[in-house]
């Protein structure tokens, strides 16, 4: 019983991980429209926003639980992230917001037209800055987590994958 | 069921943001705004001088924006600069806090 419900959670945790592993390239991927081209850009994005949603889906509990109790018995560094998750959060929602008023690609495909709007863009341009700085303390808040589960589902993978064929050798040459 | 709840109470909290964002965008001012800049121009025609962007007339406050780009529209460097802004922050608050919580200076922590 004890060794399902581990088996679970270290499945949930490499569920998670992949999840923000996917979000952050896309993330920075996108912020670099000029790069990738616009049509790639607005389809990553959306895609992100699928993956946002996910993300917060996998931490419901969490959000559930620290809402119950923010302003009773629950730690600053819990207080303190959770903020920083709301604005995180309101920050998406105004990137993806005036990204789809801006939209050249998404958008038209679903034969709308909106009025050109530079406001929508500067906030977009803007919005996406503090985005980065926001994405960056959250990732610091969550750094420990970070680098435990790279370690586990990224790194330790590779390192077994690398050294399986010299063990297998080993052990060939051992039985001949 | 459940799920479908969660998921309407997420479209809800962003319609709620985006409802806020719209009340507070005045919209006379941003169509002014917009009437004011001339569309980007990516590409020069055959016949157009090199310096017919850089010294926009129409609008001086955007000469030489327009080839380049807006500053947040950047290609390949963008992501690196961004990647390293994170490192810096993750840098600064990750080990900080680290190393104020072996000092014991933060409780909290």
């Amino acid at each position: 019983m004890q060794t399902a419900t581990k088996a679970k959670t270290g499945n949930r945790s490499k569920t998670n991980y992949l999840v923000d592993l996917v979000i952050g390239m896309s993330f920075l991927l996108a912020t670099a429209p000029n790069a990738t081209g616009e049509p790639i850009h607005e389809w990553l994005s959306m895609g992100l926003l699928v993956m946002v949603v996910v993300h917060l889906l996998l931490h419901w509990q969490w959000i559930v639980a620290i809402t119950k109790k923010l302003f009773g018995n629950v730690a600053w560094q819990q207080r303190i992230n959770y903020m920083l998750n709301i604005g995180l959060f309101i920050d998406l929602t105004i990137i993806m917001f005036t990204g789809v008023m801006i939209s050249k690609t998404v958008v038209p495909l679903l034969g709308l037209e909106l009025p050109i709007n530079m406001t929508w863009r500067s906030l977009h341009g803007l919005a996406s800055n503090v985005g980065v700085v926001l994405i960056g303390l959250h990732l610091a808040l969550h750094w420990d987590w970070i680098v435990r589960s790279s370690k586990r589902y990224l790194l330790q993978p590779i390192a077994k994958r690398l050294h399986k064929p010299a063990t297998q050798l080993a052990t060939k040459e051992q039985s001949s | 069921m459940k799920l479908l709840g969660r998921i309407v109470i997420i479209a809800l909290a962003a319609a709620l943001v985006i409802g806020g964002l719209v009340a507070l965008v005045p919209s006379s001012a941003a169509a002014g705004f917009a009437a004011g800049r001339p569309e980007r121009q990516l590409t020069l025609e055959a016949e157009q001088s090199t310096t017919d962007q850089s010294t926009n007339t129409a609008r001086p406050e955007f000469a030489g924006r327009e080839r380049g780009g807006d500053h947040h529209e950047g290609g390949f460097v963008h992501i690196i600069r961004n990647a390293a802004i994170m490192a810096i922050i993750i840098a600064l608050v990750a080990f900080g806090m680290r190393r104020l919580r072996r000092r014991r200076d933060l409780v909290w922590l």
